[in-house]
């Protein structure tokens, strides 16, 4: 381990004494953080996990009675019937701090909620009712589907948090505080070999006097 | 109506007749290993003028469509009653109103959503649409898109645009076939509104709609009363299917609220009501006078292109055979 340049003097070796209480502290601080991180992560991952099979499930449905309806009607009919969406979803994203994390919360608004409009644009003369089954199963997966991004974007932050915590406790863990330690050993060497040199020529001087 | 008028057309819409594709075509097409499989088969038949050298199946709406157009320049060629063809073609033309004004109302470009297919040309309905009062229009076509737009303006509901074009070409479908003044023709559109009201009636009630909202989407120009159809909305799909008991539209009903109650989908509604035209239509094979033979002609050619366009999207996505064949319409020939 590479020890650090300096001047092996006490007041030097008190300074990287209080850096090494310091960076002790920080390590644990930072291994418990670490820690807490990884179990929320796990939770969340586990919660993705599930709602992602969820979401996948709902959206097959979706998209198969949409294309048995393209299978049906061509798809200039199709396209005109949707092109023009009736459902207008406003989101606001807040922000949640999970141990320094910022992570978002997303909150939908349907506007078709408020006015108990219908969320289909089109009429029923040139479409069939598997596009409404379709358009219906889509529409219902859409606050799951919203979840399911809060979640997977909180997972990323927190993934990347944890990565920066984790290289912070190695460097801690590896670099620095082994480091200081043998600086603060190396110091206290030199200063009793200083000490023990001054005695011997002390003593020296002690026999030329007598 | 003097129907001497169409035996000429008669003799000639019997040899394209023999054109069409036969069942032992959609059996191999059914059987064909992917989607290009079934292209290939299909440039051998009548197809084939209208599918390029290395077509991609992908491309199987511009082949359909290509075809259809060709139909329906045949058919107003062929028809010494335009009006006749109109009863088809008048869905085109109220489909490119309706993308008219969307594309007027969300500024988006939606040209690709325009089709060769149409009885007035593109830039007169253009121009009445960008007129919001349906200048250089006629009657009822005109007074469509004056009422999108106002009720649009007042109220912006985008369902709207649709329901009103809805309501309208049902209403000019029948004036169309009233001035034909012939019983074939007026039949053929009857049961047109009413299995159509009959679909709206079941796909709302499925939609917990309110009455208002019936009555705004439900026609009053076909067999049915609408007032007796909104009345049957507030009974059990058991109940309707009972009411109909003693009508033409018996099986229809029955079989759809049949399904409804099994699966909560009313797929077969769909498939029912086009076999059911079918079989009304096929009548019309050994006609020698009359237009009905010309109907059952482009309906024949609709539903052939409904049947490829089933095969193909059912080979795109590797849907199985069975579920392929279940869905197919009942043939012409």
């Amino acid at each position: 381990m590479v020890r650090l340049n300096v001047n092996p003097t006490r007041m030097e070796m008190t300074r990287l004494k209080k850096r090494l209480t310091t960076a002790t502290r920080g390590h644990k601080l930072l291994k418990d953080k670490q820690d807490e991180l990884m179990r929320r992560f796990i939770l969340l991952i586990r919660q993705n996990d599930a709602l992602r099979d969820e979401v996948e499930k709902e959206l097959h449905a979706g998209m198969s009675d949409f294309m048995m309806a393209s299978a049906i009607v061509s798809q200039e009919f199709i396209e005109e019937a949707i092109v023009f969406p009736k459902e207008e979803i406003e989101v606001s994203v807040a922000e949640k701090n999970i141990m320094s994390v910022n992570v978002p919360i997303m909150n939908m608004r349907r506007k078709s909620e408020q006015a108990e409009e219908s969320i289909f644009p089109y009429g029923f003369v040139t479409t069939t009712s598997e596009m409404d089954s379709s358009i219906q199963k889509i529409s219902d997966s859409m606050p799951n589907l919203l979840k399911l991004a809060e979640i997977e974007k909180t997972c990323q932050l927190m993934a990347d948090e944890i990565e920066k915590t984790r290289r912070r406790v190695n460097a801690l863990e590896y670099m620095t505080i082994p480091q200081l330690q043998e600086t603060i050993k190396f110091i206290a060497m030199k200063l009793e070999e200083n000490e023990r040199s001054t005695i011997t020529r002390m003593m020296k001087v002690k026999d030329i006097v007598k | 109506m003097d129907q001497l008028q169409f035996n000429q057309m008669n003799a000639r819409l019997s040899v394209y007749e023999t054109k069409l594709l036969q069942g032992a075509k959609f059996e191999q097409m059914l059987s064909a290993t992917d989607a290009a499989a079934v292209i290939r088969l299909l440039a051998e038949t009548e197809y084939g003028d209208v599918i390029e050298v290395g077509a991609s199946p992908y491309e199987y709406e511009r082949i359909l469509e290509k075809e259809l157009s060709r139909v329906y320049k045949m058919a107003y060629d062929l028809s010494p009653v335009k009006g006749m063809v109109d009863i088809f073609a008048l869905n085109y033309d109220y489909h490119h109103l309706k993308v008219l004004t969307k594309e007027k109302l969300s500024g988006k470009d939606l040209n690709h959503l325009l089709l060769p297919i149409t009885r007035t040309p593109i830039e007169q309905l253009r121009q009445a649409v960008f007129s919001m009062e349906g200048t250089g229009l006629d009657g009822t076509m005109a007074e469509s898109v004056a009422a999108v737009f106002s009720y649009f303006e007042e109220y912006e509901d985008v369902q709207s645009i649709d329901v009103i074009y809805d309501r309208y070409y049902l209403r000019e479908l029948r004036e169309l076939a009233d001035t034909m003044n012939d019983a074939g023709a007026s039949h053929i559109v009857e049961t047109m509104i009413d299995t159509i009201n009959l679909s709206t009636l079941l796909r709302c009630m499925a939609q917990k709609k309110s009455i208002g909202f019936l009555n705004a989407v439900l026609s009053s120009y076909g067999g049915i009363e609408k007032q007796e159809l909104i009345r049957l909305s507030a009974l059990s799909y058991e109940d309707i299917a009972r009411h109909f008991e003693a009508s033409d539209y018996a099986e229809l009903i029955s079989e759809a609220v049949k399904e409804i109650g099994e699966t909560g989908k009313m797929t077969h509604y769909d498939l029912l009501k086009d076999n059911f035209f079918m079989s009304y239509l096929k009548k019309a094979k050994f006609d020698v006078f009359g237009p009905r033979t010309l109907l059952a002609y482009l309906y024949a050619k609709e539903t052939e292109i409904k049947n490829i366009r089933m095969i193909l999207v059912g080979k795109i996505n590797h849907l199985p055979e069975p579920f392929i064949r279940e869905r197919m319409r009942e043939s012409y020939v």
